[in-house]
């Protein structure tokens, strides 16, 4: 699975709601320390297969993210 | 019971608004932005879509919609986070205190220097008196859209058109117009609407919020948890969350979502034709009573209305009134610069704000007893 590190809760619901229209199955979930430097932070997790189209639809929608993460 | 209260707070609300009030505090009201738990994301996620419905409803975006507690709270943060210091900031001659307050305490601690622009007479002579009144180092226009105290409406869209000729941000106090008067943040340059939603909108008590323009963040108001960036000692320095300190009030922002989805379903043009409709019904029978002043500030209608019956103190009449199951609001309506333009500083007057759910019969009935209230006044006083 992969991980979409947003800055907000609102970015995050933005994403999924994006994501979601898309029929692109993602979940927001809080971010693992090592995913941020400021402290708490979410993200929206998804299947890698899904990395080149989650960005597309991101990037459409103007959600920007900070990093995407390989677990 | 009559209510004709409204413009201090609409009553009573769709019983949708009551409905997931409840629902939300017995089935998911956990801390939004906080966990990811389900109860805290379901929570989340109908604030996130109460942004999107204000956004589609005033013309911006869901990020820019900013959670306060009501208009006084949103006005404040507006104002001290966008004010640039030692610049002249301008308000008008119907302000509320939730402006005149906050602007004043600013000029006190030497923050800024502020004008009072008239508002009498035609838009053009409006835009005159702003105009005369601009300094060259007029940064901020605090202004309302429609006073609290009668039908006076100043002309946001044309106000908002001169404050981007001369490059100052513009605050509107929507108080007594979301919901009623259509209202586009883009189409008006707009960059702080300020609004409630326990009134226009049917909403419940607090919540307030703050429709921004563009997502320009200024100095922070309020600090605290925000459930992001925790480890860093400043606030976010983006919408909403960087004017967003502590829990927001879950139940309120649902029910405000409620509210706002019927009164969509209601068109807010029938809404304010409707309560129009009873304003003139009001305004003609009152205006020719005897032993009635009734204020009228401009020629077109509006939703709300002040009057004095001569010689009894506006406190007296709304007790009388009260007596007779009809509610109103006396006294100074918080709008000191208002009533010293109605001559009625020292007074006050008795204020009735009319809603969706009046009728035709609520006037008649409450004309009725403001004639009786006059005509027995010796025998009560």
């Amino acid at each position: 699975m992969c991980v979409a590190s947003l800055k907000s809760i609102t970015v995050a619901l933005k994403a999924q709601k994006a994501l979601d229209e898309a029929y692109i199955d993602c979940e927001i979930i809080k971010l693992e320390p090592y995913m941020t430097k400021k402290g708490c932070a979410y993200g929206i997790k998804f299947d890698c297969m899904n990395v080149y189209s989650v960005e597309n639809v991101l990037k459409e929608n103007r959600v920007k993210y900070t990093e995407i993460f390989r677990l | 019971m009559i209510y004709l209260d409204n413009a201090a707070t609409t009553f009573p609300k769709p019983q949708c608004v009551i409905e997931e009030m409840s629902r939300c505090l017995k089935k998911y009201c956990g801390n939004p932005g906080r966990s990811s738990h389900s109860l805290s994301i379901k929570s989340a996620e109908k604030i996130y879509e109460t942004r999107e419905l204000l956004a589609d409803f005033f013309d911006s975006e869901a990020e820019n919609v900013v959670f306060t507690y009501n208009t006084t709270y949103a006005l404040n943060i507006a104002i001290k986070s966008l004010l640039k210091y030692s610049t002249h900031v301008l308000i008008s001659d119907i302000e509320h205190n939730s402006v005149l307050r906050p602007i004043h305490k600013c000029s006190e601690q030497k923050l800024c220097s502020y004008s009072i622009f008239s508002t009498n007479g035609t838009d053009e002579q409006i835009l005159k008196s702003i105009e005369s009144n601009i300094k060259h180092n007029t940064s901020m226009l605090v202004c309302t859209h429609v006073s609290n105290i009668g039908e006076r409406r100043l002309p946001i869209k044309k106000i908002g058109q001169l404050c981007k000729k001369y490059n100052i941000t513009f605050i509107v106090d929507g108080a007594q117009s979301a919901g009623v008067h259509n209202i586009s943040v883009k189409k008006m340059n707009i960059d702080a609407l300020c609004i409630p939603g326990h009134k226009g909108l049917y909403g419940p008590q607090g919540v307030g919020v703050i429709i921004f323009g563009n997502d320009t963040v200024g100095r922070s108001v309020f600090e605290g948890g925000t459930g992001i960036n925790s480890l860093e000692p400043n606030m976010p320095e983006f919408l909403p969350e960087a004017y967003e300190a502590g829990t927001l009030s879950t139940p309120s922002i649902v029910g405000l979502y409620e509210s706002l989805k019927w009164l969509k379903s209601l068109d807010t043009n029938k809404v304010r034709a409707h309560e129009e409709d009873l304003y003139d019904t009001l305004y003609n029978i009152l205006h020719s009573t005897e032993k009635i002043t009734v204020y009228k500030m401009n020629t077109y209608p509006g939703n709300t209305l002040s009057f004095n019956i001569n010689g009894l103190s506006s406190a007296y009449v709304a007790a009388e009134l009260n007596k007779r199951d009809i509610c109103v609001r006396s006294g100074f309506h918080c709008s000191p610069l208002a009533h010293k333009l109605l001559n009625t500083g020292e007074s006050g007057a008795v204020r009735i704000g009319i809603g969706v759910f009046n009728t035709k019969n609520d006037i008649y009935t409450l004309c009725d007893a403001i004639k009786d209230i006059s005509k027995n006044r010796k025998i009560r006083q």
